[in-house]
């Protein structure tokens, strides 16, 4: 069902946190990503959602159902916790049942549910035992199952993979798509690690102080941040202060660029963004955008290189190019590639 | 027991302190022990001649019988109040969000150091004393005093187990799959806590048998508890005394026995990890 | 109105207080009322109470002895178990939980038994005593007779108080990240520097609380010293305990008197858990 949130306002007494003027909507069978620093609110947002907090104004909507005054327990959601909250004196397969009984499932219904759950995350052969002698990839898994095994109208993950280990995280990454499209179902996903957001998500909302910056697929994020904020949290990004001066002018710091048309008037002051690997090596500072320098810091990634191009100037710009490109004398920013936007929210 | 020290070096003096420590620890539980089963203690190093003729005094001497027998029972209704009252008082404290509650869990748990037995005590002779409240020396009244005595220690115990179980999570959890209260208190808190409320109830039967300070003021006639008789006892043979505290530290051995073995148990099934 | 819009789901603060009334109930009832009879009768006789105590010697000189007992025990037993605390955290989990089994031991022991022990040991005929005076020719009067002292005492109060301590300062040392033990040892500081540059000022806050604890234990204590020593010794609980006894004794004063001895205490350990919490 689609999960949707209307101007969501939420104050802590005696704070300044909190959330303000929150609008999103996941629709059935949609992963959407939360992601922002930590304290910027998205935990409070998931807290407003599975009812933990109430929030000052706004509305919450599951399907048709405003479900702002519902208490937690008749909201229908499935939620996994940071550190996945399975109770510690039931086994893996009570955990599992738990939901089930709460309902007043009867024995000969649960019990093919629960297997069922439990071969879903590959843990059949655990079913019995405790949830402390799981390591914490099997102890996330079981927190999934017990999450969907009630048929939940939605599913909230809290940081899910934030007490995993590096190698396991990618597995699990995986294992929650699989789960997520089989069962459908509209999904909210709580993370402070934008790879994870950008990797998994159908889209975006990017947080800050409360508020949502943007909410897009990874794509236009990348490619299209709507301010400074957002274009230094997702991915690499040179940044310049600069003032508009016409529809594909700017003037910065290295000097007046062509840059990609854009809406702002002349005058205005902006934010100028050009991704490093947007960034192409040239022979010589001979046309448009073109500057001498030299490469200060080069670093051998694999695939590619990066590098730090001093301009004669003195500005600094970080530059991507293929492992086998040879540093360059002098750099071209692509008109096109040069990015005018909002400074702040 | 390598001997390594904090930063890796092993170290004497440390080890010395610790067996000093022990001895300290332990000669005056010895003396006591050896003494009850000497049959002459006077002017000497250690007694002289063995006999177990203390102890069978003490089984003849209807004072103490009947204190033991007082002392038991005051001990397990002490017990049995103080699960009962504490628990709910410890999930209310270990959740509290408002600061009121969470102050009032701090006030309790410092009441019996900030207000010396025998103060305490001498404010029972005036309050239930009087014409409306005349309980002074009644058997329940013992039971409450030392309900009031032990509470804080146990609530101590059950709320650090509740904050170190993450309750709160655990309660989030089960209310998002849909638990209403009574379920989650059933079904997640108190089964969470068994282990806790075991040792801490064997904590409080301890501290229930050993009380005197408070006891000593308030018990009448009637309801003596052991230690009350035993002050008396020390002013006699001192073979006898030495077997009538055996009594008390054998029981308080028990409890301590137990309470480890509660502890052990509580490890292995990993409700606390400390 | 924005509060209850806030912070917590429905069932709270009223089912929490509902579960938390029958404690607090009792100790409305057989704490706070009792104490309310004690503040009473001491504002019954008006001034009468305090004027009489402060003109008195006997409150003075127990007050000072009080005081001195306090701070002797909570040296030593502070003292002591830090010592073990710190040996105790350098041993193995097994180990070091038989240990603290033993040490735990006279947490609950009724003061009687302690105090029965000591004087077998120190007592006039004790074994130390006769041993000392055997090896060393030690006069045993004077010898238990410093015992019966608030030296002595403090020496005897220590042994339930030490493991409190131990109890305390334990886990924090466990706990303690030894590296910078090892960083300060690399970078050249004697082990010795180590621990009072290193690692003494992060314990200062839990040895303190731990010290004015102790502290106002052993200054409210009585049963002990009664043990052993009946009411000879002029410490204020031991006075007070003789007026409560006593049926002849002014209400008013001796209310008074429960009432100092009871702030004294609660000042001391809020000291603790003031500059316990300031860090």
């Amino acid at each position: 069902m689609t999960l949707a949130l209307e101007n969501l306002h939420f104050n802590y007494p005696g704070a300044g946190a909190g959330v303000r003027d929150i609008s999103l909507e996941i629709r059935d069978g949609e992963l959407l990503a939360v992601i922002g620093p930590s304290g910027c609110g998205k935990s409070t947002i998931l807290k407003l959602i599975a009812g933990f907090l109430m929030p000052h104004q706004g509305v919450i909507r599951i399907g048709d159902q405003d479900v702002s005054s519902v208490p937690p327990r008749k909201r229908d959601l499935g939620i996994v916790f940071q550190n996945y909250a399975l109770f510690p004196h039931m086994s893996i397969a009570e955990n599992i049942g738990y939901p089930l009984k709460l309902r007043n499932v009867p024995t000969a219904e649960a019990w093919p549910r629960i297997r069922e759950a439990l071969e879903m995350v590959g843990l059949a052969h655990l079913a019995d035992r405790p949830p402390r002698s799981l390591s914490g990839g099997q102890q996330q898994r079981v927190a999934l199952a017990r999450a969907l095994v009630f048929r939940p109208r939605a599913l909230l993950l809290d940081e899910p993979l934030s007490a995993l280990d590096a190698a396991m995280r990618g597995e699990m990454r995986d294992e929650i798509l699989r789960l997520q499209r089989l069962y459908g179902i509209a999904t909210l996903h709580i993370t402070h690690d934008q790879e994870e957001a950008l990797s998994m998500a159908n889209r975006v909302a990017v947080m800050r102080e409360g508020r949502v910056l943007q909410v897009d697929t990874p794509e236009a994020l990348y490619a299209r941040p709507v301010n400074r904020a957002v274009a230094t949290f997702v991915g690499h990004a040179n940044l310049m202060d600069g003032e508009v001066l016409a529809e594909n002018r700017v003037r910065t710091p290295l000097g007046d660029l062509a840059c990609a048309r854009h809406a702002f008037s002349a005058g205005a002051g902006v934010s100028v963004l050009i991704r490093p690997e947007a960034i192409r090596p040239v022979a010589a500072a001979d046309g448009v955008n073109r500057f001498a320098g030299t490469v200060t810091r080069n670093r051998f990634l694999g695939s590619l290189r990066r590098f730090d191009f001093a301009l004669s100037g003195g500005a600094k710009l970080m530059v991507e190019v293929d492992h086998q490109v040879a540093p360059p004398p002098a750099i071209e920013l692509p008109p096109e590639a040069l990015l005018v936007i909002a400074s702040s929210s | 027991m390598s001997g390594v020290s904090l930063s890796g070096r092993p170290t004497g003096i440390g080890s010395a302190v610790l067996a000093l420590y022990a001895v300290y620890l332990v000669v005056p539980m010895a003396l006591i022990l050896i003494g009850s089963f000497g049959n002459a203690w006077s002017n000497t190093l250690l007694p002289v001649g063995v006999t177990g003729r203390w102890y069978e005094t003490l089984a003849t001497n209807a004072a103490f019988q009947k204190a033991f027998w007082t002392s038991l029972w005051v001990c397990f209704a002490t017990v049995i109040v103080s699960v009962l009252i504490g628990a709910p008082l410890a999930y209310a404290v270990a959740t509290a969000k408002s600061p009121g509650m969470a102050m009032l869990g701090r006030i309790i748990y410092l009441t019996p150091v900030a207000a010396p037995a025998v103060v305490l005590g001498f404010g029972y002779m005036l309050a239930f004393s009087t014409e409306t409240l005349p309980f002074l020396g009644a058997g329940w009244l013992t039971v409450a005093a030392h309900t009031v005595v032990c509470l804080p220690y146990l609530l101590q115990t059950l709320v650090a187990d509740l904050k170190l179980q993450g309750i709160e999570q655990l309660e989030q959890a089960a209310e998002s799959l849909g638990a209403p209260f009574h379920r989650r208190f059933l079904d997640i808190v108190l089964p969470g806590l068994v282990h806790s409320i075991a040792s801490a109830a064997i904590l409080v039967a301890a501290l229930s048998i050993g009380e005197f300070q408070l006891t000593n003021l308030i018990a009448g006639f009637l309801h003596r508890t052991y230690p009350i008789v035993l002050l008396q006892a020390f002013y006699g043979a001192s073979g006898f005394a030495c077997a009538a505290t055996v009594v008390l530290l054998t029981l308080a051995l028990i409890s301590a026995v137990a309470g480890a073995m509660v502890a052990r148990k509580a490890t292995f099934s990993g409700v606390v990890t400390a | 109105m924005a509060y209850r819009a806030g912070l917590t789901s429905r069932s709270g603060a009223g089912t929490r207080a509902m579960l938390a009334s029958p404690g607090l109930l009792l100790f409305g009832l057989f704490f706070f009322v009792p104490l309310g009879f004690v503040a009473y009768e001491a504002a019954a006789g008006g001034t009468r109470g305090l004027s009489t105590l402060l003109a008195s010697r006997t409150f003075w000189f127990g007050l000072a002895n009080s005081l001195l007992l306090g701070v002797l025990a909570a040296v030593l037993s502070v003292a002591v178990g830090l010592a073990v605390a710190l040996r105790l955290a350098r041993m193995k989990e097994q180990a070091r939980m038989a240990w603290q089994f033993l040490i735990a031991l006279p947490l609950t022991f009724s003061g009687l038994i302690v105090a029965y022990g000591f004087i077998l040991a120190f007592g006039r005929a004790g074994f130390v005593t006769l041993s000392l005076e055997a090896l060393l020719g030690v006069n045993p009067v004077a010898f238990s007779q410093a015992v019966y002292s608030p030296y002595g005492l403090a020496f005897v109060y220590a042994y339930y108080l030490t493991p409190r301590v131990v109890m305390m300062l334990t886990p924090v040392l466990v706990n303690f990240d030894t590296a910078q033990l090892a960083a300060a040892e690399s970078m050249g500081a004697s082990r010795i520097r180590t621990l009072r540059d290193i690692l003494l000022p992060q314990l200062k806050a839990p040895m303190i609380s731990a010290f004015a604890l102790v502290a106002a234990v052993a200054i409210g204590a009585y049963g002990t010293a009664l043990a052993l020593v009946g009411t000879q010794v002029n410490i204020l609980p031991l006075q007070l305990f003789t007026m409560v006894s006593d049926a002849g004794s002014d209400f008013a004063v001796t209310a008074t008197l429960g009432l100092v001895l009871a702030a004294i205490c609660t000042l001391v350990m809020g000291i603790g858990e003031w500059a316990g919490a300031k860090k």
